[in-house]
């Protein structure tokens, strides 16, 4: 049987890798999500989770990372360059689709190390995991959302949601609550499949391997 | 924590619980061949009700909800002097995010009772109870997109409590085919400078004064 959630993503460059639970991206991931790791505040400013202060937790949420995927209820990727990108084949962040069938809906996330900012991975991951979300998993919208402060979020996504001809929902308050407690409002978009298959973004050349 | 009677100028509501409504006289007005039951539930997230268990069970989940402080939800009834006075109007309650400091009003009123302005006296009600005695920081309210009759009266006491239309959140309830929604809310700093005229009054089980 296929799996619903593809092994391996490529893009033309980056390689996204599903997570099954592996002591090793468990070690490898701590080094980026320890506290003190470089940049780690920063890049962690806006997320929902807090640093890690020992590997275990990191194995901890890898492994219900694997669950929910053997669940069918989402998967999550290790984003990695290309060969010929700088920092080919390093972990330059993880990315996630989180699935409410019952609402044919899938959410974005995403997470990336401060040195590959700026290259515009983020969208081009966007490009890759909305056709999973549309051409594969026949999804009928996909939604993400960012902190109304998290302005690099804001223009990265509204960038490939417009590409995708979707919308801005609108900001939402007391929207999220963070593991250490704060409570956040959310700005919120869409992109419907229809929308998708009207943009150009659908174009984008990317291949699944199982 | 929460009252059990709550009046306002023309309502009287009381908890939506075994003790204080009757399952019979509630399903006589949810059941399948109810009076404009099609035309009510069109917005609505739930069906109605094929057996008077069902109606049990639904009076059963809002004690529970209660008791686990998750939500509370009040049979409406017009006061005297009202048309219709000491029926069941309809219900109206407040769902509990206490993770994130706020609470969703939802509510649903019998035809006879539509046009009256009752679904803003109510809301204003629950909004009161939960800034002033519950000290959340928003109450929020959605309804289903293309309820142009719910979008109405919501903008109208939304607008009254200085709180904003948010947005149309896509697929937002599950079903065949999925339902988009419009999200509203306001703010306790909002509502605390709209300073909407309207006050209610809070009993306990006992009728005294609550808190």
């Amino acid at each position: 049987m296929t799996d619903l959630f593809p092994e391996t993503v490529l893009t033309d460059r980056l390689r996204l890798e599903r997570i099954d639970t592996d002591d090793a991206d468990a070690l490898d991931l701590y080094e980026h999500w320890r506290e003190g790791a470089p940049n780690v505040e920063a890049t962690t400013e806006y997320v929902t989770w807090e640093p890690y202060d020992h590997p275990h937790g990191v194995a901890e949420t890898l492994s219900r990372t694997a669950e929910r995927t053997e669940n069918r209820e989402g998967a999550t990727y290790l984003l990695r360059p290309r060969e010929g990108d700088p920092g080919a084949g390093e972990i330059a962040g993880t990315t996630g689709l989180f699935m409410d069938w019952d609402c044919r809906v899938g959410g974005l996330g995403v997470w990336i190390r401060k040195p590959f900012w700026g290259r515009g991975y983020s969208g081009e991951r966007a490009d890759a995991v909305l056709k999973l979300a549309f051409d594969r998993l026949d999804l009928e919208l996909v939604r993400v959302s960012h902190l109304p402060e998290n302005e690099n979020s804001e223009r990265a996504i509204t960038k490939y949601v417009e590409r995708h001809g979707g919308r801005r929902a609108g900001r939402f308050r007391n929207r999220v609550d963070f593991q250490n407690g704060t409570i956040h409002d959310t700005v919120e978009y869409s992109v419907s499949q229809a929308e998708w298959r009207e943009a150009d973004g659908a174009e984008a050349e990317v291949e699944f391997r199982d | 924590m929460f009252p059990a009677i709550i009046e306002t100028e023309r309502l009287r509501l009381e908890p939506r619980t075994p003790e204080y409504v009757d399952t019979f006289e509630v399903y006589e007005h949810c059941n399948r061949d109810a009076p404009h039951i099609d035309e009510i539930t069109e917005y609505l997230p739930w069906e109605p009700h094929s057996t008077p268990n069902e109606t049990a069970e639904f009076l059963e989940r809002g004690a529970a909800a209660r008791d686990e402080r998750e939500g509370i939800d009040y049979v409406i009834r017009p006061r005297e002097g009202e048309q219709g006075a000491g029926e069941i109007a309809g219900f109206g309650g407040l769902t509990f995010d206490w993770d994130t400091d706020s609470a969703e009003l939802g509510t649903w009123l019998r035809k006879p009772f539509w046009g009256r302005g009752y679904s803003g006296e109510r809301a204003l009600a629950l909004a009161e109870l939960a800034f002033e005695q519950l000290d959340l920081a928003v109450v929020t309210v959605t309804h289903e997109a293309g309820n142009e009759q719910s979008a109405r009266a919501i903008e109208k006491y939304i607008d009254r409590m200085g709180g904003r239309r948010e947005g149309t959140l896509r697929n937002f309830h599950a079903g065949d085919p999925p339902v988009d929604a419009v999200r509203y809310s306001v703010t306790q700093a909002e509502y605390r400078d709209a300073d909407p005229d309207q006050e209610g009054t809070f009993l306990d089980s006992d009728g005294e004064s609550w808190p």
